[in-house]
């Protein structure tokens, strides 16, 4: 009895816990070396139009604030350590969203001589946004796709 | 005065309706124009290659089986493509085209980044050929 | 019963859980009212708990370098400060669960308190971004402090008291709105100061110093900063709806004067662009000097007017 009073209490947490993550991800936004194509369209998403803030998605100055660590561009040899810091700063548990053709693949900077490659060479990213750049529709469905996976989990 | 024009401003809109688009429960069509997901038309393709060499970022390749029977395989990497329509100029075809409907495109992976189009038969030989390297592959 | 009394008052209401969930309710207000002036929807009705049970779930990071026993008690401190002075306020139209002649002094302090913790927390932490905005919120907190505490005292001057309640129950029957306009503003904006919203958000600008002085706080911290936060803001408010509209005597007054208040809050916020740190104190020199003119038109010309 007692053990099956722990288990309901630990669900019961469980789920609460997936309720507060799914639905306040605070973001914070890097940029690894884009072009600042995504990085203008993160704006546009961020916009009354498009207002992220109907899912409570804020853009925190702060990695130690954020949930979501939205990534642009491919990750240069200057930017990867600072890349790395900016993630490890993050408490946990954490997520990293890759925007943009550069930031999943390498796209066009693919092997260029200060580039070191996609940011998942660098980081785990959690959710891939192609796109080049995607519209910013298509960043809502990804952060929209990343909280469902929360979700199933 | 501004501050007077900005005080009107932010009173209309204490009674104006939200401008916000309720994006993924209302959707709305997306522009003609818009450069989505790269598409395919096997039939009219000569395996001329133009696309392949043209293409800035080495999203897609054109696999050729057999160039007297047109089998041709294109592998498209759609998370390399910047969309910049290159490649619907250069063919001659008119086989390539870009999609103005397909642009959600995020996954949780990349595996479904890479496409590949032709005829079913075709794609299922390359699919096989990549699993098994060297196993099929003609004599040279 | 005489020990369960002061318990409900501490843990459940007026302090505690009650004027926390108020809190969160109208911290909810206010983003929504921000949203609706920027012409978008805003956040869910559930947004600021939601926020909440989320930090209070993340790991909390104590970096190299600071004094861990401040680094957790400081956010506590601020948090019990707010708390206590919920029990003095008239929360809801009821009179303050404990009063005592002077107690708007007292309230005024331990809202400082808060500040002074924020404060001390960003000093405290080795981050450079936290020590910048450590600094920015001791310098705004002295300039606006003094034309805070004076607009204040207006209303007390003219009840002949320095109790709350007492100040509350003449203001019943008199607007002191009208007859000191200068200090409700200056009340007002002060609050706004207090509480870091935009215009006077320099402290926490999240362009030039990431978040100011909760640079380093994450998890626990952060949710129980925000919450002494959400606190500030409803007694500020409750405090200055008693004291300049009119008084509080039942809770539709109490919900209609502070949502009006909140109103006016969330217009000044989407009306202003930041102010440089320099701007800010050179705005509270001017409002402390039009707060000492009005208390010098009140006791020279108006004694027998006002009173």
């Amino acid at each position: 009895m007692a053990l099956s009073l722990t288990e309901t209490w630990q669900n019961t947490l469980a789920s609460i816990k997936t309720w507060a993550f799914t639905n306040s991800p605070w973001a914070i936004h890097y940029n690894s070396g884009s072009c600042n194509g995504c990085d203008i369209e993160i704006l546009a998403t961020l916009t009354p139009r498009y207002d992220l803030e109907r899912f409570g998605v804020i853009l925190q100055g702060s990695p130690r604030h954020a949930d979501v660590l939205i990534c642009t561009g491919p990750v240069t040899l200057q930017s990867r350590d600072r890349l790395k810091r900016t993630y490890e700063q993050m408490p946990d548990p954490k997520f990293v969203v890759a925007v943009g053709s550069c930031a999943t693949s390498g796209g066009v900077f693919l092997g260029c001589y200060g580039v070191v490659g996609h940011i998942d060479e660098v980081i785990p990213v959690n959710a891939y946004i192609p796109g080049c750049p995607p519209r910013p529709e298509a960043i809502i469905d990804g952060v929209v796709k990343l909280l469902q996976s929360l979700q199933k989990k | 005065m501004k501050f007077g024009a900005m005080l009107g401003d932010i009173t209309r809109s204490l009674f104006r309706k939200p401008f916000t688009e309720k994006y993924p429960f209302e959707k709305h069509a997306a522009p003609d124009r818009l450069r989505g997901q790269l598409t395919y038309h096997p039939e009219k393709c000569t395996g001329c290659g133009l696309c392949n060499k043209d293409c800035p970022s080495d999203a897609i390749e054109l696999i050729t089986i057999d160039k007297k029977a047109k089998r041709f395989v294109l592998r498209y990497d759609m998370a390399r493509c910047t969309f910049c329509a290159q490649c619907v100029q250069n063919c001659r075809f008119e086989c390539l085209g870009m999609s103005h409907d397909q642009w959600e495109l995020a996954a949780l992976t990349r595996e479904p980044f890479t496409v590949y189009y032709g005829k079913d038969e075709d794609v299922q030989t390359i699919v096989e050929r990549f699993a098994h390297p060297k196993t099929d592959e003609p004599a040279q | 019963m005489n020990i369960l009394g002061p318990i409900i008052n501490v843990l459940f209401f007026p302090a505690g859980l009650f004027v926390l969930i108020i809190g969160l309710a109208y911290l909810w207000v206010d983003r929504k009212l921000v949203a609706q002036f920027q012409n978008r929807i805003g956040p869910r009705w559930f947004q600021p708990l939601a926020d909440v049970v989320k930090l209070f779930f993340k790991e909390e990071v104590v970096p190299d370098g600071v004094d861990a026993r401040f680094f957790v008690g400081l956010p506590i401190l601020a948090l019990a400060a707010a708390l206590t002075t919920a029990l003095y306020v008239p929360l809801v139209g009821l009179q303050g669960a404990y009063n005592f002649p002077g107690d708007l002094i007292v309230v005024v302090y331990l809202l400082s308190v808060v500040t002074m913790s924020l404060a001390l927390a960003g000093s405290n932490t080795a981050s450079r971004f936290s020590l910048i905005g450590a600094t920015r919120t001791l310098t705004q907190l002295f300039s606006y402090e003094a034309p805070f505490l004076l607009a204040l005292l207006g209303p007390a001057i003219v009840a002949h008291s320095w109790q709350i309640n007492t100040i509350n129950t003449y203001a019943g029957t008199h607007w002191i709105l009208l007859t000191q306009p200068i200090g409700f503003v200056i009340a007002l904006v002060g609050l706004m100061g207090k509480l870091e919203l935009p215009p006077f958000d320099a402290p926490e600008a999240e362009t030039e110093i990431v978040a100011g002085a909760m640079t380093d706080y994450s998890g626990r911290g952060l949710a129980i900063f925000q919450l002494a936060k959400a606190v500030e803001m409803v007694v500020g408010l409750t405090l200055i709806a008693a004291l300049y509209l009119g008084g509080i005597g039942n809770p539709i007054d109490f919900f209609a004067k502070t949502l009006i208040l909140l109103l006016f809050l969330a217009g000044l916020q989407s009306l202003f662009t930041r102010f440089r740190i320099e701007q800010t104190v050179k705005w509270w020199r001017y409002a402390a000097l039009l707060v000492l003119a009005q208390w010098v038109i009140m006791v020279v010309l108006g004694q027998g007017v006002l009173s």
